[in-house]
């Protein structure tokens, strides 16, 4: 059963003077699922988001937030979104628990859920002993959290976010993917980043825009299906067999023999040949180390679509 | 959510220098010039009833305090505003604004109320200056009431203004600069006209300086609701025409 529709743009274009930031940009954002806007610089990657949120008007199209037109009810669909945009919009004057108290009551939470509301985004953006600090004095990695924090602090339905990770450490990159997941679980996740690794490792779907139009759109598990490639399977052995007994299997097109016992089995599209390789692994006694599927090239699939076509 | 918005603005406002030394800097002035009024009324006071004068306390103390205060406020209250949208865009939280559930008339309204409530303490103070006065002399109660009005309403005006250039202008000292120049010019330029030519007639001294007489026009009234309303409106205007041209 296909889950709730939360966010819809249809046909969505700017136009800034004569320069066309976004052309007809349809996209769909189910509950669950975590879309990844991926771009060159200059692509509309931002452009697109803010005119998702509101905060740009599109010259064409539409949006609907949770079924609320946002041109035609703007509060009723703002109510369900949260919002990080591409610079962290702070007060730096203020304290950390002041500002998501601010933010919070901005997107209308009651006076009595203020407290819980804010130590929950404290608590999932690992901010929990900064309540009381100034935001100036924080560091920037910290000021994206605080940033990331008021995009949650309402428990939105809708998470749309402009390179959530910029100045952050490695281990609170890996805190923000795990943040995304977890939010993933219970409503719909829209961010760009630069960083192909982070959209392949965080997102079901990507986007990927050229020069504000769409030039690609796919489930992140089918990435390689409209170019006519299968999927492929990373595999290590202790005692690799020749390569013509794997091309027996079932579904298996190549085997591609790298280095210390590993081998790359490239297979249809649709088929998945995990099993049988793990039991005729077994049988023929191959030393079964690892099975891992690699997902087709993102990066290769970004290059060929946006620098190619460049 | 005019009261988030106000907060808000208050609390940046008075964590500022800005709003602090403009508090300060109003009320020294005004202390200084309401001593040296006092000290010249001492002056002639034995003298007025031989000249058969019938100026009193209200005329040579009340209302030039007044005409100051409603001057210094109007041109102080720019420094308030001028951060107001300028800042707010600079500083990218202008975006969390238009993110969230708050319609663009709020947030003007509500920034609108945030300078108003701060230049109000110092209506406040010229308020107690006078009450004073009262205690020791006869004041024109029904004049001075008027003419705090004026203040009031003069007050109110520039920081309409000062608003509407901070949405018009993209850098918070131009808007400041563009602010202050318009109201200097909107005092100055009914000065020593009739007050029946045109230019006089849109001049906001003209009005204020009726009100300061203790006549209470529905006119000069209108001529500052209008001024008020129509600055907030522009505002609101210009805002929801930048999510539509800005970059």
């Amino acid at each position: 059963m296909l889950k709730q529709i939360l966010v819809q743009a249809r046909g969505l274009g700017r136009q800034f003077g004569a320069n066309r930031a976004i052309q007809d940009l349809d996209l769909t954002l189910r509950r669950g699922e975590v879309l990844g806007l991926l771009g060159l610089n200059g692509a509309g990657k931002s452009t697109a988001l803010r005119l998702l949120t509101g905060t740009l008007a599109p010259s064409t199209g539409d949006v609907s937030i949770c079924g609320w037109d946002l041109a035609e009810y703007p509060m009723r669909a703002k109510r369900h979104l949260g919002f990080l945009p591409d610079s962290p919009p702070l007060y730096p004057e203020l304290r950390v628990d002041e500002y998501l108290r601010h933010c919070a009551r901005l997107r209308r939470i009651r006076r009595s859920s203020l407290p819980s509301a804010v130590a929950r985004a404290k608590s999932r953006c690992g901010l929990t002993d900064c309540g009381g600090r100034v935001i100036g004095n924080l560091s920037l990695g910290y000021r994206q959290r605080v940033a990331i924090a008021q995009a949650i602090v309402h428990d939105p339905e809708v998470v749309i976010l402009d390179e959530p990770t910029t100045a952050l450490d490695p281990v609170q990159v890996r805190e923000v993917r795990q943040l995304l997941a977890h939010l993933s679980e219970h409503c719909g996740v829209v961010f760009s980043s630069h960083l192909l690794a982070e959209v392949a490792e965080v997102c079901t779907h990507v986007h990927i825009l050229h020069e504000g139009r769409t030039v690609h759109v796919a489930h992140l598990d089918a990435l390689g299906g409209p170019r006519g490639s299968g999927g492929c399977l990373r595999v290590v052995l202790e005692t690799p067999p020749p390569s013509d007994e794997i091309l027996t299997l079932p579904g298996i097109d190549s085997v591609e023999v790298l280095s210390h016992g590993r081998i790359r089995v490239h297979h249809a599209p649709g088929v998945d040949p995990s099993a049988d390789l793990v039991s005729h692994a077994c049988l023929g006694n191959w030393g079964l180390r690892e099975l891992t599927p690699e997902r087709p090239e993102l990066e290769q699939l970004f290059v060929e679509l946006t620098v190619g076509q460049g | 959510m005019i009261a988030v918005i106000a907060k808000r603005e208050l609390v940046g406002l008075l964590r500022a220098p800005a709003g602090w030394f403009t508090l300060a800097a109003v009320q020294a002035l005004l202390a200084w010039l309401f001593v040296v009024l006092i000290e010249d009324y001492l002056a002639v006071q034995g003298s007025l009833p031989a000249s058969g004068s019938s100026v009193g306390v209200t005329d040579l103390i009340v209302m030039p305090v007044l005409r100051a205060g409603g001057g210094l406020l109007l041109l102080f209250a720019p420094l308030l505003t001028m951060h107001a949208i300028a800042g707010e865009r600079r500083a990218g939280t202008l975006n969390l604004l238009l993110s969230s559930p708050i319609s663009l008339s709020q947030i003007v309204v509500g920034k609108y109320l945030a300078a108003v409530s701060l230049l109000g303490c110092i209506w406040v103070l010229i308020g107690a200056m006078v009450i004073c006065l009262a205690v020791a002399s006869d004041l024109d109660t029904g004049r001075v009431a008027v003419g705090m009005l004026g203040v009031a309403l003069l007050t109110c005006t520039g920081v309409a203004a000062g608003l509407l250039t901070s949405c018009l202008v993209p850098q918070p000292t131009a808007a400041g600069i563009v602010a202050l120049g318009l109201l200097i010019a909107g005092w100055m330029v009914g000065t020593g006209r009739e007050t029946d030519n045109l230019v006089a007639i849109l001049a906001l001294t003209t009005h204020f300086d009726r009100m300061l007489s203790g006549l209470l026009n529905s006119a000069d009234i209108a001529y500052f609701l209008i001024l008020n309303v129509g600055c907030l409106g522009f505002a609101i205007h210009r805002l929801d025409c930048e999510r539509h041209s800005a970059r």
